[in-house]
């Protein structure tokens, strides 16, 4: 138990009173309630100050359940392990939850598939890249300002389109052709991950472009897969960017009709502390400069689709036959 | 069909002897004496007969006269503005930001950190959850967004050792932002 301490000297600017009052002496439960309106990183700053109040802190009382609730709401996927653990040590499952968002960038089985028969499960959004070219945009709702398409994988394998034009019933419809999918951890132009880090989709019977598995920039703990060509999000992509021509200097310049509020956002000095876990305000993946597998990197599957290999090859030895078999390309 | 509300009136003695009185219905809010004096009715139907009785002074022991006058002030306010639930999260990084009414704003800050603290804890033994959360969020906001070596500071703790720093510092990383 700490010694009786007092609150002196108050900062507070609207206080006018500077008397003591003894906040160790209050019992744990109003020590618990005060602490419960205080934020993360504030709960966690108040467990520094000494031994008994890093041990009132660590309890579920001081609103760690809470906070997890409150934070989780805002998330696409969360750690199961970490909603499992929230009743009996609501700090440990929050730590868990983000630890989990943080340092795991590969899909789980259960997170990338869809189950038709209890509707449980994640629908995925689609769009090309500018990349695809425009025989592809053209077609893709999302560039005419319209959602995004959306498919489901499921368990056997499948992919399907999900249309949710009556939302008390979505429907789950084939494709206008056959999509499959599996798992692979080493792509030809990609290193080595584990299992859920890379899916191959084939279309048509023809292999396309690996999607790379990765966490979303937005910080929603969703997932984004990106190929060279297309990109799903595990949540619903924003509408694409509009941009406007911007007049100033001698070359008129296309931007992006937001642009001065997205920078403002981004060189403002943040002067109070913001939990790393925050989601942002701006989805980066309305802007294809924003994304990361380019042309150049996944030049040799996009090469070998284009020349109309129907499989795309994988593992350590694929480069090197691939050298073999096009050495000069 | 509306309930109609208690008239009667409750004495309140504090533990000096300082008598306050106010509304039957305004001291509801209290639970505990609202208990005590049976002013709660599982199925009241605002039968006059319900109502009738008069109400015995209540002794509470525990309070000082100057700490009850605050809380029947807050007692008898309520009855006019009810005071909105507190939200979690808070939705605002200031005190007034997140408690709107200026009544209550007014209130919170118009008395000293030491007899906030007396009236949180009577709030507590009277089981008044609107002013309990109050005064609770008033000491809040003075750790609120505060550094564990402010916090330190104000509650006049002693230092860490720099081993001990290093070792709560490096518990906690995960959760700050390096900020440049």
């Amino acid at each position: 138990m700490a010694a009786s301490v007092t609150l002196s000297n108050l900062s507070c600017d609207d206080n006018e009173y500077s008397s003591t009052f003894t906040l160790s002496q209050l019992p744990e439960e109003l020590l618990f309630r005060t602490f419960s309106f205080l934020d993360v990183i504030s709960l966690i700053d108040m467990g520094m100050t000494n031994h008994y109040y890093h041990a009132l802190c660590q309890r579920n009382q001081a609103g760690w359940t809470n906070l997890c609730l409150q934070l989780w709401k805002t998330k696409i996927h969360v750690a199961p392990a970490a909603r499992s653990l929230v009743q009996e040590h609501a700090l440990a499952a929050y730590r868990l939850a983000c630890a989990d968002a943080t340092q795991r960038s590969y899909v789980t089985k259960p997170e990338f598939c869809y189950n038709p028969d209890t509707h449980q499960g994640t629908v995925w959004s689609f769009r090309f890249k500018e990349s695809a070219g425009t025989d592809w945009t053209s077609v893709d709702p999302w560039y005419r300002g319209l959602p995004c398409r959306q498919m489901v994988f499921l368990e056997s394998g499948k992919g399907m389109q999900y249309v949710n034009d009556d939302e008390d019933s979505p429907r789950l419809l084939d494709p206008p052709v056959p999509i499959a999918w599996r798992f692979l951890t080493r792509p030809m132009d990609l290193p080595e991950r584990p299992l859920g880090s890379y899916v191959r989709f084939t279309v048509a019977g023809r292999d396309v472009p690996t999607y790379s598995v990765r966490r979303s920039p937005n910080g929603n703990w969703g997932f984004v897969m990106e190929s060279c060509w297309g990109l799903y999000a595990s949540y619903p992509l924003p509408p694409r960017r509009k941009k406007i021509l911007r007049r100033a200097g001698e070359e008129p310049t296309w931007v992006h009709a937001d642009e001065e509020d997205w920078t403002c956002w981004r060189n403002k000095r943040i002067r109070t502390r913001r939990h790393l876990h925050a989601t942002l305000p701006h989805d980066p993946l309305q802007d294809d400069s924003q994304l990361l597998i380019t042309n150049e990197i996944q030049w040799r599957e996009a090469f070998l689709y284009n020349v109309g290999a129907r499989v795309l090859p994988e593992g350590d030895q694929a480069i090197d036959e691939f050298d073999r078999a096009w050495g000069g390309v | 069909m509306t309930t109609s509300k208690d008239t009667r009136e409750v004495t309140l003695i504090s533990s000096d002897k300082q008598e306050f009185k106010l509304s039957a219905e305004a001291v509801k809010l209290a639970r505990m004496v609202a208990s005590s004096l049976n002013l709660i009715q599982e199925d009241d139907d605002g039968d006059e007969d319900d109502t009738a009785a008069e109400l015995d002074p209540l002794e509470l022991s525990r309070v000082e006269g100057s700490v009850l006058a605050k809380v029947v002030e807050y007692l008898s306010h309520y009855l006019e503005e009810p005071m909105k639930e507190i939200p979690q999260p808070l939705g605002g990084t200031t005190f007034n930001e997140v408690m709107t009414q200026e009544w209550y704003q007014t209130y919170a800050y118009g008395m000293s950190d030491e007899l906030l603290f007396q009236v949180l804890t009577a709030a507590n033994y009277m089981e008044i959850q609107p002013l309990l959360d109050l005064a609770c969020l008033r000491v809040t906001f003075q750790l609120q967004g505060k550094s564990a070596e402010e916090i330190r500071a104000i509650l006049n703790l002693p230092k860490l050792t720099p081993e001990e720093e290093a070792r709560a510092r490096e518990e906690h990383r995960w959760v700050f932002e390096e900020t440049s």
